[in-house]
């Protein structure tokens, strides 16, 4: 990669020809920490935050035996922030994120940010797991220190097909059992908002720290089609015939009204949206979860 | 002029007129939709359902379905319909009928026939349009319907009589279509001697409605007529000259009591015999001439008998083969026992139709073929060399060969030339086989046909040939195990059998059978040429001219010159007597030489009542109800109107594509064609 800015390597239009998707989040989190100028380890903290009592399945390693001693009841020390935290990633896998006006199609991109994403929690020493947000819950790959690699396998698996309730799906995620961690789900967040506001909100009350990420295509956004067109539904395939340019400032207010209903109900719930394009490159979603993952533990 | 439709059922073709309204109501102007990720906000927007039922490009819609009903209208086959015939000919027609048959000829009734039509024509009142018909076996328009009455006279004046047989339904049916054409009913008038043989053999015609029909008899002199029928040629055996029996059948019709007539036998044309015969009323008598000596060459043998009422009837022509006898080769092998080749030898000896001399050889040579009416190569090998060129050439010309596998021949297995078959050796067949699924229809076979039982049941056959029959053959005759016990074959105009069956008595009993001897002779003879039988040739009827000749031309009796009509073979012969064929131009020796005879029929002057002639008589529609005749060319010009439209329909798809990719249309059509992943927006 001499001679090429490692920051570049994180344009869509590149990524868009790493075939490797282990490659390509290495090449994302190495470009993305060097131009970001900052250490493989930031983020991380030892600082002590506070006491809690022990429950049953707890390590007994991390019992304090000072206090142990002196109260004659168990307590475990906590910190801001734990350095080996479960981080699942959660991709959208229904036939609306294959689309693609650009070199990279929702799903392409999507998936290049969460195997970016999940390269850069393994580096920082957390588990990594992968929930495929579709009909096939067979794909789940549960957190764990060594479950890099079939997670990065399982994301190059999946193909987006078939149609699915977003609100509905993140509830049967927050159904799953297991300890509760970090949760970034990627979709295009087809879905009434209201519903996804209840998926979130039952991640939410399951423990999970929650991060939506809308992936929106540059032509979702802009509509800039002329003439006469038949749009099919790529989902339902359903037909609508229109003329684009009658309608698109109707679309364009009701999408964006869409995406700010999301982002109030979505924030509501205590947890991150966070809106990204298909033609813009990764490190604002990187940085955004980076910054999300330094946020000092809740409810732990 | 108005118009109508050939195939008006394409007419319902213009339904499809709403397929171009659905597609543009659909605004399916592309080929693919555009997929999108969701329709959850565009199906919302209320603006779309406002456009869907609206068409948007009308001058679009319009030239598409103005091409479908130029399609439509192209199919449909649209004609201009012919002028009213009716406006067009308010007077009705007269068809005069004309007998030309070979009984016309008899004495007195010619001229009677002359003045007949003539009076029909001057009977006719001015302005009354006519048209002539003249037949015998069948019809010949010679005047087209017309008013010219002094036309008709000259028509009548230049008819000649023809030899032809007398078919009343001919000329009806020529007739009728005639007036089928006309607005008004018509009238025909027959002249004709009535001959009641005429009604024979076809079935009755219809006329048009209203038609009446108007017999003038024109009778002969007399009804005692005699003709010489048949005549037949004996061979008799002598060393020196070729020598035969000529007798003649001569049958008389009418007459009271029996008179004395002369018979007189010509050939060559030379008298050669006159003998006196007594012919009994209605009746026939037998005449027997001294033997007489034929030369080696063909002979033209003619029996005349003295002249009565009906002069073309009274003499018979034939012509006599150079050889009474057909001439057979029998080529034995050269180590062959006689017991192996003396049945067949002897079967073909036997019997007098046909008469078979059997001239048996070890070898063929070039001379042996020319002279052979048909070779039997008994289990002896095919010749090589020169001798097989000048085999195949002689059996490709019409030359007839039977090859029969026996031990020798098949125990050499391979293909055998020229009948292409595979010889595949011998088989024992210890338990007799037996011969079966005889095809009885083949000439060569047809001695069998009558038979009840199966002919061949009685053979047993303990060892014989194997063959593969050629894909071209026919398997005439199987053993029990299903393989060609008798195959059929051609090479060019000559015939070819192929026989598995053991012909000696060592390896079956075939030869002690009854059915040996007509199987063997049938076989033989078919392959001489004797199978099809030659055919009477009677005067009017064609003839068909064999394919050794590339451009046949007939000399007449009388010096006319005919050629084959159109792209045919087949020669009309009008006249009775010696006809020769040339090749190419009437000049030189003759390659053939054809006998026509009168119609037998002809010879009978009995006359039937008019009233005969309408038994069966059909009535067609009205007349007027069907158009006349009209030219090819004429109606050809009144149905060409697809072509315009075909081509209109063509130059508005043209304009169509051009407004169609024009403009913010074209705009429109190239839209980037996507796939189900999505496609790139403009």
């Amino acid at each position: 990669m001499t001679g090429v800015a490692p920051t570049t390597m994180l344009d869509p239009a590149l990524l868009a020809g790493i075939g490797d998707l282990e490659l390509l989040a290495r090449t994302v989190v190495d470009g993305f920490l060097h131009g970001a100028h900052r250490s493989s380890r930031a983020g991380l903290s030892v600082d002590f935050a506070e006491h809690r009592a022990y429950q049953p399945g707890d390590d007994l390693r991390r019992i304090d035996w000072r206090v142990y001693g002196r109260t004659d009841r168990f307590y475990l020390k906590t910190y801001e922030a734990e350095t080996n935290a479960d981080v699942r990633i959660a991709l959208d896998v229904s036939a609306s994120m294959g689309f693609q006006s650009g070199p990279l199609s929702k799903f392409g991109w999507a998936r290049a940010m969460l195997a970016s994403l999940a390269w850069l929690a393994k580096r920082q020493g957390d588990r990594v797991g992968y929930i495929p947000l579709g009909r096939d819950a067979s794909a789940i790959v549960p957190p764990s220190t060594r479950h890099l690699p079939l997670v990065l396998q399982a994301l190059s698996r999946a193909e987006p097909e078939g149609e699915i309730a977003l609100g509905a799906a993140l509830e049967r995620v927050a159904e799953l059992k297991g300890r509760a961690g970090m949760l970034v789900v990627a979709s295009d967040c087809y879905d009434r908002p209201e519903a996804i506001q209840h998926g979130v909100a039952a991640l939410e009350a399951r423990g999970h720290d929650v991060m939506l990420l809308h992936v929106i295509d540059p032509a979702e956004r802009d509509l800039p089609y002329e003439g006469s067109e038949t749009f099919a539904d790529l989902e339902t395939a359903h037909r609508v015939a229109l003329k684009p340019q009658e309608i698109r400032a109707g679309y364009l207010e009701a999408f964006g009204a869409h995406g700010d209903a999301l982002a109030e109900r979505v924030g509501g719930t205590g947890a991150e949206y966070l809106r990204v394009y298909g033609d813009e490159p990764l490190d604002r979603a990187l940085r955004a979860w980076l910054e999300h993952r330094r946020r000092p533990e809740r409810g732990r | 002029m108005p118009f109508a439709f050939l195939v008006p059922l394409f007419l319902a073709g213009f339904a499809a007129l709403v397929i171009p309204v659905v597609l543009h109501l659909r605004r399916r102007d592309r080929q693919k939709p555009t997929p999108f990720p969701s329709l959850m906000f565009l199906s919302r927007l209320p603006t779309q359902t406002d456009h869907r039922r609206r068409i948007t490009d009308w001058p679009l819609l319009l030239l598409r379905a103005l091409a479908l009903v130029l399609l439509v209208f192209a199919f449909a086959r649209p004609y201009l319909q012919r002028s009213d015939v009716t406006r067009a000919n308010p007077v009705g027609l007269t068809v005069l009928l004309l007998d030309r048959s070979a009984s016309m000829d008899a004495v007195g009734v010619r001229e009677a026939w002359v003045d007949s039509a003539r009076a029909v024509i001057e009977g006719l009142p001015t302005g009354r349009r006519i048209a002539i018909v003249a037949f015998d076996a069948s019809a010949t328009v010679l005047l087209e319907p017309t008013d010219d009455h002094a036309a008709a006279r000259a028509v009548i004046g230049a008819t000649p009589v023809a030899a032809g047989a007398t078919r009343f339904a001919a000329g009806l049916r020529a007739a009728a279509n005639l007036l089928a054409h006309e607005p008004l009913p018509g009238d025909i008038v027959l002249v004709s001697d009535l001959q009641r043989s005429g009604l024979a053999a076809t079935s009755a015609p219809a006329l048009p409605s209203g038609t009446t029909l108007r017999t003038v008899a024109v009778h002969p002199a007399s009804r005692d007529n005699a003709a010489v029928l048949a005549i037949e040629v004996q061979s008799v055996p002598a060393e020196e000259a070729r020598r035969a029996v000529v007798a003649a059948r001569i049958d008389r019709h009418g007459g009271e009591a029996p008179r004395t007539t002369e018979a007189v036998l010509v050939i060559d044309g030379r008298e050669i015999s006159t003998v006196a015969v007594i012919l009994p009323a209605d009746g026939t008598a037998r005449v027997v001439f001294d033997t007489v000596t034929l030369a080696r060459a063909e002979a033209r043998v003619t029996v005349r008998v003295g002249a009565d009422a009906l002069p073309s009837d009274d003499a018979r022509y034939l012509v006599v083969p150079a050889e009474l006898a057909t001439r057979i080769t029998l080529v034995a092998a050269g180590n062959a026992q006689p017991d192996e080749w003396r049945y067949v030898e002897q079967a073909l000896r036997i019997g007098r139709d046909p008469v078979f001399t059997v001239e048996r050889v070890n070898r063929l040579d070039r001379a042996t073929i020319d002279r052979s009416a048909a070779i039997l190569l008994f289990d002896a090998v095919v010749p090589e060399g020169e001798v097989a060129t000048a085999l195949d050439a002689w059996l490709r010309a019409g030359g007839g060969l039977v090859v029969v596998a026996g031990e020798r021949l098949a125990g050499r297995r391979g293909e055998l030339d020229p009948l292409t078959a595979t010889l595949r050796g011998n088989i024992d067949r210890r338990e007799g086989a037996v011969l079966g699924d005889a095809e009885t229809s083949h000439p060569a076979l047809s001695a069998f046909r009558e038979e009840r039982s199966d002919a061949f049941a009685a053979v047993r056959v303990r060892r014989h040939a194997v063959i593969d029959a050629p894909g071209d053959g026919a398997v005439l005759l199987r053993f029990d195990d299903g393989s060609p016990a008798l195959i059929a074959g051609a090479s060019g105009a000559g015939r070819t059998m192929l026989v598995a069956i053991p012909l000696d008595a060592r390896r079956g009993d075939f030869p002690l059978q009854p059915a040996f001897l007509p199987f063997l002779r049938g076989v033989v003879g078919w392959a001489a040429g004797h199978g099809a039988g030659a055919p009477v040739q009677e005067s009017g009827e064609p003839w068909l001219a064999p394919v050794s000749l590339r451009t046949p031309v007939v000399r007449s009796p009388a010096g006319d010159l005919a050629r084959p009509v159109d792209a045919t073979r087949f020669v009309v012969l009008r006249d009775a007597g010696f006809h020769e064929a040339f090749e190419g131009r009437a000049g030189g020796l003759p390659v053939g030489v054809i006998a026509v005879n009168a119609p037998a029929a002809e010879s009978d002057l009995t006359m039937m009542a008019a009233e005969e002639l309408l038994l069966g008589v059909a009535e067609l529609p009205a007349a007027g109800a069907m158009s006349p005749p009209e030219l090819a060319s004429a109606r050809e010009a009144r149905q060409r109107g697809w072509r315009w439209l075909l081509l209109a329909f063509l130059v508005v798809l043209g304009v169509e594509t051009v407004v169609a990719s024009r403009g913010w249309r074209g705009v429109a059509a190239r839209s980037p064609a996507v796939s189900s992943n999505g496609g790139a927006p403009r």
